[in-house]
This record gives structure tokens, sequence and C-alpha cells, in this order.
């Protein structure tokens, strides 16, 4: 029985700690299907949205009111020329109303608007990706505790710091790098979409960030769609490392969500709550420009100031949000016994 | 406190790559295979990948390794754990009950693998309960009782501390023998059906004084304290694992 000697001493280096955590990461059967669900469900809802589009214009309202008028001169001549006006109904049928033409408006282009449908499709695959990163980083959390695998990789890397913060890392580059191909599928669909059964037009942009400068703002959107999934993935992580379970870290996650945010919604509403909610910010750091959110309410019914909630101070209160978790989850790591 | 020559807990960065580590049962993460286990550890060291085979070999491993680690039986894990802690080649291996969980034949294995390894030249630090497997592996021992090291050094010497020095003897007829041996001054005692001679320096007195009264001893051998003994001797009782 012998072991063959090593040329070198194992090392403690940053970088191949680093590739095998992601190599852990990517390993796992979890991590691996949500990634399939994600990038499975772009490719699903962009199928989708090819085939409801069409290159035709369909009719403008412009055709429609030279319609209704041209549907309405026929219907006269047929009035005028028939043996008895006061019943021309008998011989030409109802007369055609004339319906207001916004009515028509709403399902009259299917047309696939590049300037309104890729900012949209953007978000919902950045919230998507984020929503996958947290399940990521809460179950690879959860995980690790719930086999003790941590207490065996410490007979490697003794600095618990150090092996937390590359363990986060590789986290992090993981879910980045998903949720860029997820937005990536999403924006490629949509813009192939927009280019077969679509229009470029600018006039379709719900903002003027977006019509004055597609390419950069979504762009910057992206890049912002990536913060927000590093964000989530963190925090995922950081409620794991505290509770120490996959279980219970969702379980905070939904009570979060579900039960307390539309508590505060509920409860405090009116002396202006709105702007710290962590989902409100989530949106508002995506959006271009942000958002306006109710502030304090005004008056004893729905009257209330409103808050301009720019990127940069919903990106300030996610950081505080991620910190307000991450940095006791990192103490707690360094400190308590990992057994 | 010192290990390889350097201060731990403060240089432990410094001197964990030459040792090796199995507490208590080794955590695994069970959906990965035991290979995959082994080469994540690996790679995370810069520890190239045939000395995850080596180890698995050594550990007679290699038919389960690409077998999901949630499969294996304790035993299987345990081996694995060790494989884990052999990965670095180490010069110190640090084992808290090695055997836990293991069946007989696993225990055996398990053995015969550490005496092997420090046939080899690695330190074995082996903490354990089981008495009887320090006995058999180790070459020296502690026995620590609330704290305190209560007796130290090689397996036999410490055994010898605690022995009596007495000779036990085998007779067919014991209730005769014991009349014939306090008759010639012996200080001897009837112990579960063997006489226990004290006092007496060579067998072969014995033996004679025997003969001649027609009385053939069918053994004799000195009276031997095993670890458990003395380890129970030591610490009366009541202490803690040695």
């Amino acid at each position: 029985m012998s072991i063959p000697t090593l040329e070198r001493r194992p090392t403690h280096h940053a970088v191949p700690l680093l590739r095998s955590e992601i190599s852990r990461l990517t390993h796992r059967r979890l991590a691996r299907v949500l990634a399939v669900i994600l990038l499975g469900g772009i490719v699903v809802i962009s199928t989708i949205a090819f085939f409801t589009h069409s290159k035709q214009a369909g009719t403008t309202q412009e055709q429609l009111g030279n319609n209704q008028a041209e549907q309405q001169r026929y219907w006269q001549e047929c009035a005028d020329s028939s043996p008895d006006p006061d019943r021309a109904e008998q011989f030409c049928g109802r007369e055609p109303a004339t319906l207001p033409l916004e009515r028509f408006d709403w399902n009259q282009d299917d047309r696939y608007k590049a300037y309104e449908a890729l900012p949209i499709s953007l978000i919902g695959a950045a919230i998507a990706s984020a929503g996958v990163a947290f399940l990521i980083g809460a179950s690879s959390g959860g995980a690790e505790w719930s086999s003790r695998s941590m207490t065996l990789q410490l007979l490697f890397e003794p600095r618990r710091l150090r092996l937390l913060s590359i363990k986060w890392l590789g986290l992090l580059l993981s879910t980045t790098v998903l949720a860029a191909i997820a937005m990536a599928m999403a924006v490629g669909f949509g813009a192939l979409t927009a280019q077969m059964r679509g229009t470029w037009d600018q006039q379709f942009a719900p903002v003027d960030e977006l019509r004055d400068d597609l390419g950069q703002t979504m762009l910057l959107m992206g890049l912002r769609g990536l913060v927000l999934v590093a964000a989530a993935a963190t925090i995922g992580y950081a409620i794991a490392m505290l509770v120490r379970n996959t279980g219970a870290s969702l379980g905070v996650a939904f009570v979060y969500f579900v039960v307390l945010e539309n508590g505060i919604r509920f409860a405090f509403m009116r002396h202006g709550s709105e702007p710290f909610m962590l989902s409100t910010n989530a949106v508002a750091f995506l959006f271009p420009g942000g958002l306006e959110v109710p502030g304090k309410a005004t008056g004893p019914y729905q009257e209330s100031t409103s808050v301009d909630l720019t990127n940069l101070r919903s990106f300030v209160t996610l950081m505080v949000y991620t910190a307000l978790l991450s940095l006791p989850a990192a103490w707690s790591f360094s400190r308590r016994d990992v057994g | 406190m010192q290990m390889l020559g350097r201060p731990v807990p403060d240089e432990l960065p410094a001197v964990i790559g030459n040792t090796g580590a199995l507490l208590e049962s080794p955590a695994f993460f069970p959906p990965f295979t035991g290979r995959l286990n082994l080469q994540l550890l690996a790679q995370a060291s810069e520890i190239p990948a045939a000395q995850v085979s080596a180890v698995l070999d050594v550990v007679q491993l290699s038919d389960a390794a690409d077998e999901r680690v949630k499969g294996y039986s304790l035993g299987m894990r345990q081996r694995l754990g060790i494989a884990a802690a052999l990965l670095k080649q180490p010069s110190v291996l640090i084992l808290d009950e090695p055997s836990n969980g293991l069946d007989p034949a696993g225990m055996r294995e398990v053995r015969q693998l550490l005496r092997a390894l420090g046939d080899s030249g690695v330190t074995v630090l082996l903490s354990s309960h089981l008495l009887g497997e320090v006995q058999q592996i180790c070459d020296t021992v502690t026995i620590v009782n609330h704290g305190k090291v209560v007796a130290a050094g090689a397996v036999a010497d410490v055994l010898k501390s605690r022995s009596s020095g007495a000779l036990a003897v085998g007779v067919s007829d014991a209730g005769r023998a014991m009349t014939v041996l306090l008759e010639a001054g012996f200080s001897a005692t009837l112990d579960d059906g063997r006489i226990v001679v004290e006092g007496v320096a060579d067998g072969a007195v014995i033996v004679e004084k025997l003969a001649a009264h027609q009385l053939y001893p069918s053994w004799l051998m000195p009276v031997q304290v095993d670890l458990e003994q003395a380890f129970l001797e030591l610490t009366d009782d009541g202490g803690v694992a040695p």
C-alpha cells in the first residue's frame, strides 16, 4: 500500500479554490434544473411571442376611419336610391354604426414593437434570473450545512472568511453568467422577432431614454439586472448561512415577500413605507430612470406625495438590505461552531 | 501548542497542507460521487487528479468511486473520509473515531490501513474510545482524564506499569493445586477457574511444585492488563477517552 508522492505540496491559492467552488456549484442537480427551467422558459416564451406577432401593421386608426366613412357613404347612397327613404333599412340593412376609433386600437397592430417589447423582455429575464439566483444561493448554502461538507473543506482551507468569500464569489460568478446568458437570449430572440415579425419604430418607446438610445439604455438595464442578480444570490446565500437550512431560507423569503412586505404596505403605506420595500426597489432599480412610487399620505383618502425612486436610490437601498443580511452571516460563520 | 514546529491555531494555514484529518463521521456532499467529492477537494488545493485515484485505491474504494455517496454504507463513507485525509499525502494524520459505525471486517480493514500508514512513516494521531483498537494499532498512547494527562508513553510501557507481575496457571484439578501451592507458601488465589500466583519471578518453580504432586499445568502465562483495564484503573472508571 502506498500513496504516490506529490511533486509539490497542496496550495492555498484563491483561483483553484474558486474554480473548485464553481465546479461544485455547477455539478449540483438543483442548480442545473433551475438553469434549464430559466433558459427553457425564455425559449418557450420567445417562441410564443414569435408566432403570435405578425409583420403586418394591421389596420391603422386612419384606415379604420376611412373604412367606416366608406361604409357610411355606401349605405347613404343605397338609402338615397331606395324607393322609400324613410324605410331605407328594409332595403339597405341597418345603418353602419360609427364607433370611437380608440376602441379598435388595442388589438389592431400585431407587430412586435422592439422599442416597447425588448426592455420588457430584458426586465422579465432579469427578475426571473434574480429569482433563480436567490434559489441557487439559498439551496447551495443550505446543502453545505445539511451535508456538513463545510467542515471537510475547512480542513483544506482553514481561514473561514477566505473560504466564505471565495464561495460567495463563485456563487456570484455562476449566477451572473447564467443571468447574462438568460438576458442575452431574451433580447436576442426579441430582436429576431422584431426583425422578422415586428418593427423597430421608435414611436413605440415607452420612455425617452429608450427612444434616444435603445442600445445604451438596454445595456445599462442589463448591467443593473446583473447587479440585482448578484444581490439576490447574496441574500439567498446569506439567509442560508444564518439559518443553516435551505427550507428555512425559502420560508424566510416567503414570509418576507408575502407576509411582511404586504403587512407593512397595509399598515404603513400612508406613512411612506413603499420606497423602502425590497421588491419595489428591485423593480425601480431595473426601470430606466427608476419609478415614481407613493410617499406619505397628504389627505384622508388616496392622496399622497410621490417619491422619485431613482436607479441610484434603489441601488443604495438594495445594497443596504444585502449588507444587513450578509455581514451577520459572515460574522456568524467566522465565529460559530461549524460541526 | 505546536504542530510540525509551528504554533497553532495561529499558523494553521502553514501546516494544514501537511495535515490530514478525519473528524468523527466524514462530511461529504451526498448527491456527488465519491470520486467527485475528492476531485473537488483536490482541485481546490491543486492536487493532481491522479492522487484521487491513488487514495481511492489505498482505501479499496475504487470500485464504488463513481457511485453517489448517499448510497454508501457508513464504512464506505468512513473509508472515503480517510481517503480525503490522505489526499494531501500528509505527514500527520489526525483521526477521531475512525472505526465509528464500521462492521468487524471494516474495523479490521481500517486497523490494517492505519498500521500500514504508520509503518510507511506517517504520524497517525488516533482518538478512540475503542481501547482494544488503540492497543492493537498504536505505538504510543496518552490517557487523558478530565483534561489532564494521566499516562503517556509506549503502549507496552503503560501496560507494564499497570501489570502486577502475577502468573496465571491452568490446571485440571484447580482445588487440589490451590492447596498444594498455599501449603508451599505461594500467594495464590482462585480466579474464574484459574489460579493466580503473585510474587513469583519464574514460573518454573510453580510447575515443579505442582508436578511433584502429579498435577500438570495445561498452561501458564503472566497476568497482563489490557489497555481498557489500565484506563479504568487510571481514570477510576470515570475518565474520558484516551
